[in-house]
């Protein structure tokens, strides 16, 4: 990590702090390659084993690309909405290039936490939420944007107001209805019934 | 669903979380309104509210469980009951398999162990045997050796003169014969280590004896017996040491009063002084006479080394050709062997090796001439055929023989062909394989214990499973005692049963324990509980519900005494197009009471509606499962579930398939439209071999009109209206149920159907034997889930 590109992210965040749609569409690219570089790696290995932590990788970029000194709570919660959006993206390109992603079998079982974890073997999952983003973004923009943070991103509760630039209270609020319909959306029409 | 509808929701959904789950409702209802569809989304997502931040989606709660949960007390958790039936009896045949398997390993290697040992004990065996026979061939050499003396030069002379005086012949020189023969006693003496105790015959070669050591002199003039010529004969090659033999074998009279001593011998020809002198060829030398030398048997001949066989006392001893035993037994003293002698001393040269038969016990010995009778023992048989037929001279007899003491026993024989002895082996078998056989005895048991424990554990899991679905009859729930079961559907099984007070009938299903969770059970609640608004008359009552003590979940529901429309297209369709109007009235009228307050059936078919003759009426129908059949399926139509593998998409509205839409109780009036042409026509409006291929029919095709249907007449309007309700799109069909029933209701005037024709086609159903297989015996809603 050289001392330029440190300052540049920095540079962007700050830009992005201020409401710099431009910054936040070079920091994006960024990220993209930054993580799916790192996915190469582990997907290399390919054991079945083997699985990537996407929210802990987001994290873990934000550490190195970020100087942490002059970074606040604030340009973090921006890094890390972008982050979660180009890691949502590498993920379900590889989800997708495995072609084996095959959906609508209607017998998958769908397991998901937040901290979305990402195994081969498990695209199904990867592409189940990526499905149910999209479809709610058509519905409610914001609640959308909350899931790819929840569970790409690996954001609290206050970095997700932050970075949606909402109340807290309107997150949460979001956060429950958000967990009923997605239980509903992922859940029911895909688990074998009885 | 659109983005306002959507916030709709959510603005609904986000009012109504925040309040007591009993308020709900009434929210709901008053904020919804007419709207029963959106009243539905709410629910739906109430439905999957929680407050847990882990989305473990219901696909994949219900964990199976191996583990074995006995039902505890009162108000327990359902779940914690759930036992994974399927689960647990694959499991106790992996026990039962591998059991097996142990078992059948155990048995290999006990079978291993056993070669094993017996191949040791056949090794030890063969070689105690083959070291006595070595021992006796040592001693055979070292006695040969012993003996070379006879060969000296002036015993010859002294023979050659014997000779020469029994060649001029007659008694006339008998005289001349006793003073040689004290001359030779002198020679001998001299030579012998034995010195004067040395006994000897001198035997010419045309068999008489000429001359013996003092003792034997009463001898000299006899002539030898055949076995003696046979002996003659041995000695061809060369000296030989003779097997023990009894001297009176050798000579053709034996005096009466003079006692045969038992001896070892050694015979050499002796050949004139100048013969021998010139070395001539043994062949062609004309040997002058038979030294024999004769030493008692009991000090003298090789005694067979004591052998112990892995810790077991084993007989050695050794036989000659005729299968006589010429060493001593070391059971020589025990009462059996004393009565097999017959009263004879020790047993070398009197006791012939003979199978009894049977185990010999002192009384049981037969006299001397009845032994005779007997055959040699095997062993003996074997060593003899095999020392006739040139080899192999040895051999192991580990199946078992009996020996000549009766015994079953085991043993090594070993046959020496210079000597023409036998040396036997033998150890009792009982005794020999007592670790073998004690161990097998022990494995065998631990074996059988195995396999009787994983037969039991295998039992009792089956035993306890049966109990689990027995124990449900006769149970009480509730206020119902469970008689017995009459059906099993995918939620569960159906029992029959009586109220306790009120003494009425009614039938009791229970929900399978792998359907139950927390989740599940709130929904079979609420949904028992919709079911509960309706009241009409054509809608099947349900009485109650509740969870068992062990946490099953259970509804009671009215006990109808009929059959599945389905039974009675299949006997009787086509049915009179009143009785027909008759059916489907009824069926409307329930089915739009339940459309009026938002409850859409989803699953109108002929299996979930019954015809009865109950309470003194006939052709009464009840409509089943309002609202509980879709718990069992989900809330929207997916046709890998399992409700639609064994059901068939025949009577499900096309839009249904489309997913998307929301639920329309026009849907419904598309099934009721497809039994009404069943009802009529007897057949099917679509028919495929596969459920894909008639699912894309029941999309795309048209279904013939009733009327178009040959032998089929149909008043027009109702032909329309069948027409209109199959409609691919709802907007096609009639607007309600109600319109239905009261377009029926204006067409029975013109094809009524009066109880008393009704009674009439249950009466003969009844006569046809159609009704059942108890006669009278009312049947029972088919449980369907």
């Amino acid at each position: 990590m050289t001392e330029s590109k440190h300052k540049h992210v920095s540079e962007l965040l700050k830009k992005i702090s201020r409401g710099d749609q431009k910054a936040a569409d070079a920091l994006f690219p960024m990220l993209h390659d930054e993580f799916l570089a790192l996915a190469r790696k582990f997907m290399s290995r390919e054991r079945v084993d083997h699985t990537i932590e996407p929210t802990a990788l987001v994290n873990e970029a934000y550490l190195r690309l970020v100087d942490q000194r002059e970074a606040d709570w604030r340009s973090k919660s921006h890094f890390m909405a972008i982050g979660a959006k180009a890691m949502r993206r590498v993920l379900v390109d590889h989800a997708r290039s495995k072609g084996r992603a095959k959906r609508g079998g209607g017998m998958e079982r769908i397991e998901l936490r937040e901290d979305l974890a990402l195994s081969p073997g498990r695209y199904e999952d990867v592409l189940a939420v990526d499905e149910a983003i999209e479809k709610l973004s058509a519905l409610d923009e914001r609640q959308a944007k909350l899931v790819e943070l929840r569970f790409f991103g690996g954001l609290g509760m206050n970095e997700v107001a932050e970075a949606l630039g909402v109340s807290l209270r309107t997150v949460e609020s979001d956060w429950t209805m958000v967990r009923a319909w997605l239980r509903n959306e992922l859940g029911e029409d895909r688990a074998p019934r009885t | 669903m659109t983005t306002a509808r959507y916030a709709r929701v959510k603005e609904l959904f986000q009012a109504v979380v925040k309040m007591d789950p009993s308020e709900w409702d009434t929210y709901l209802e008053r904020e919804c309104g007419k709207d029963s569809a959106l009243r539905g989304q709410v629910q739906e997502l109430l439905r999957h509210h929680r407050d847990e931040t882990v989305l473990d989606l219901p696909g994949v709660e219900p964990r199976p469980r191996t583990r074995f949960t006995f039902p505890r007390g009162k108000g327990d958790s359902g779940s914690e009951y759930r036992l994974g039936v399927r689960r647990h009896r694959l499991v106790s045949m992996a026990i039962l398999v591998l059991t097996l398997s142990l078992f059948g390993l155990g048995v290999r290697q006990l079978l291993v162990i056993t070669e094993r040992y017996e191949q040791s004990l056949h090794n030890a065996l063969q070689e105690i045997v083959g070291l006595n026979a070595e021992l006796l061939e040592r001693w055979a050499i070292s006695k040969e050796r012993k003996l070379s003396w006879v060969k000296a030069h002036e015993l010859r002379a002294e023979v050659d003169a014997l000779v020469a005086a029994h060649r001029e012949g007659g008694d006339s020189v008998s005289g001349k014969k006793s003073e040689q023969g004290a001359k030779l006693r002198q020679v001998v003496a001299a030579l012998a280590p034995d010195g004067a105790g040395t006994q000897y015959l001198l035997v010419s070669m045309d068999g008489q004896v000429l001359a013996a050591s003092k003792q034997r002199e009463f001898l000299v003039g006899g002539r030898y017996s055949p076995r003696g010529a046979e002996l003659i004969e041995e000695t061809r090659e060369g000296p030989a040491i003779l097997p023990p033999f009894r001297l009176d074998d050798l000579i053709r009279v034996w005096p009466a009063d003079v006692p045969v001593p038992e001896v070892v011998g050694y015979a050499d020809r002796l050949y004139p002084v100048e013969q021998s002198m010139t070395e001539l060829d043994r062949e062609a030398a004309v040997a002058s006479a038979m030294m024999i030398i004769c030493e008692p048997i009991s000090d003298r001949f090789w005694e067979g080394a004591a052998a112990r066989v892995d810790a077991i006392d084993a007989d050695v001893y050794a036989f000659n050709d005729r299968g006589v035993m010429i060493s001593r037994s070391r059971y020589e003293d025990t009462a059996e062997v004393a009565a097999l002698l017959g009263g004879l001393k020790g047993s070398a040269l009197n006791l012939t090796l003979r199978d009894p038969g049977q185990l010999l016990t002192k009384g049981s010995v037969p006299g001397l001439e009845e032994q005779g009778r007997w055959p040699l023992t095997e062993i003996v048989r074997r060593a003899r055929a095999s020392a006739e037929s040139e080899g192999p001279f040895s051999g192991v007899e580990l199946d078992g023989y009996r020996s000549y003491r009766g015994l079953d026993s085991i043993g090594a024989w070993e046959w020496i062909d210079s000597l023409d002895i036998g040396v036997v082996v033998e150890a009792e078998r009982k005794l020999a394989l007592t670790h073998v056989r004690s161990t097998e005895r022990i494995a065998a048991l631990l074996l059988l214990m195995l396999l009787l424990l994983a037969l039991a554990a295998l039992y009792s899991s089956l035993a306890a499973e049966r109990l689990f679905s027995k124990a449900e009859a006769g149970m009480e729930l509730g206020q119902y005692r469970l008689l017995r079961e009459i059906g099993e559907g995918g939620l569960g099984r159906v029992f029959l049963a009586r109220h306790s007070r009120l003494r009425r009938l009614a039938a009791v299903k229970l929900i399978k324990h792998e359907l139950l969770n927390e989740e599940t059970v709130l929904r079979f609640e609420r949904e028992v509980q919709l079911t509960c608004e309706l009241s009409h008359p054509n809608t099947l009552v349900v009485y109650d519900y509740g969870r068992s003590e062990s946490g099953t979940f259970y509804y009671a529901m009215e006990y109808l005494p009929g059959v599945t429309l389905a039974e009675l297209i299949k006997a009787e369709a086509p049915l009179p197009v009143g009785r027909a109007i008759y059916i489907l009235r009824q069926l409307l009228s329930s089915l739009a009471e339940a459309h009026g307050i938002g409850m859409v059936h989803r699953d109108v078919k002929p299996l979930n509606v019954m015809i009865n003759h109950m309470g003194g009426e006939y052709d009464l129908v009840k409509v089943l499962d309002f609202g509980l059949a879709k718990e069992a399926h989900g809330d929207d139509l997916d046709l890998t579930s399992d409700g639609m593998v064994s059901g068939t998409p025949l009577y499900i509205a096309p839009e249904r398939f489309l997913g998307e839409g929301e639920l329309d109780p026009r849907s419904d009036l598309y099934s009721v439209g497809t039994i009404a042409y069943q009802l009529l026509t007897g057949q099917v409006p679509f028919d495929a071999p596969t459920r894909m291929e008639l699912l894309l029919k029941v999309q795309n095709l048209a279904a013939p009109r009733v009327s178009e249907i040959e032998g089929v007449q149909v008043p027009s309007v109702l032909d329309e209206l069948i027409q209109a309700a199959m409609a691919k799109l709802p907007e096609d069909r009639p607007s309600s149920a109600a319109e239905m029933a009261s377009l029926l209701e204006e067409l029975q005037r013109d094809y009524p159907w009066s109880q008393a024709e009704a009674k009439a086609c249950w009466a003969s159903r009844e006569a046809s034997g159609a009704g059942g297989k108890e006669a009278g015996d009312p049947r029972t809603p088919r449980p369907r889930g």
